[in-house]
């Protein structure tokens, strides 16, 4: 039996893209706080508490994830999820201040509509 | 080594641990027994890959680590036609394309 979903539950992706953009922003503040060097920035970064909670959010996240897949085709849903990609650049641009030149802008627009197209199916 | 050469081998070896989550997952998906074995496969390479992830982190901007990650969509995709036999249409070999001049563009900025 296939399934035919078209319409995506908004709600369900709303949240895994959220979770995701999440977990990577909790995971650069963790860098940002373990200005260490060597083994000693591994041991800085589990005693911050952004590293755990990106690490929470790993498995509630595929929870959400199987719950879309149920409902959704992955050749929608994949592509449509990795709009995380450059919403995570735009973020980082304005929010964590990093130097962002032209060849990453014009290559993350490649390679998100790129990524758009490899799955993408009428 | 220069730090150059180190994030470069770095992007890769969290490139071969995305890919190789994704592997199991496929596998997870496609066969009937086993499911358990190769989701905790998946899940057990990406910990080990994390620590390489936080170390390219440290080196680079995520925006820069980002997008260069994305290129996993590409060697699953590789990965999806000669190990499991998938068809790859004109459509995804232009996307494939499309990923890889993105991150090429990137990959020599990061030189």
């Amino acid at each position: 039996m296939k399934k035919k979903n078209i319409s995506l539950p908004l709600g369900i992706f709303i949240l895994i893209v959220v979770f995701d953009i999440l977990t990577y922003c909790f995971q650069k503040i963790a860098v940002i706080n373990s200005s260490e060097s060597g083994i000693a920035f591994y041991t800085a970064l589990i005693s911050t508490p952004w590293f755990w909670l990106a690490l929470i959010l790993g498995p509630i996240q595929l929870y959400f994830w199987i719950k879309l897949l149920s409902k959704s085709d992955l050749s929608l849903a994949y592509p449509i999820t990795s709009i995380s990609t450059p919403i995570i650049v735009i973020l980082a641009y304005f929010l964590f201040k990093e130097n962002l030149n032209w060849q990453v802008w014009l290559g993350s627009a490649l390679i998100s509509s790129g990524i758009f197209m490899l799955n993408y199916k009428e | 080594m220069t730090d150059n050469i180190l994030v470069m081998i770095l992007i890769c070896i969290c490139i071969l641990v995305e890919t190789g989550e994704h592997f199991f997952y496929s596998l997870a998906g496609k066969l009937d027994r086993k499911k358990v074995l190769f989701i905790a496969s998946a899940a057990t390479i990406h910990l080990m890959g994390l620590g390489v992830w936080y170390g390219l982190l440290k080196l680079i901007p995520i925006g820069v680590a980002m997008p260069m990650m994305s290129l996993s969509y590409v060697t699953v995709a590789l990965l999806g036609k000669f190990f499991f036999k998938e068809t790859i249409n004109s459509q995804r070999w232009i996307a494939i394309f499309l990923i890889s001049a993105g991150a090429a563009l990137i990959w020599g900025d990061i030189r």
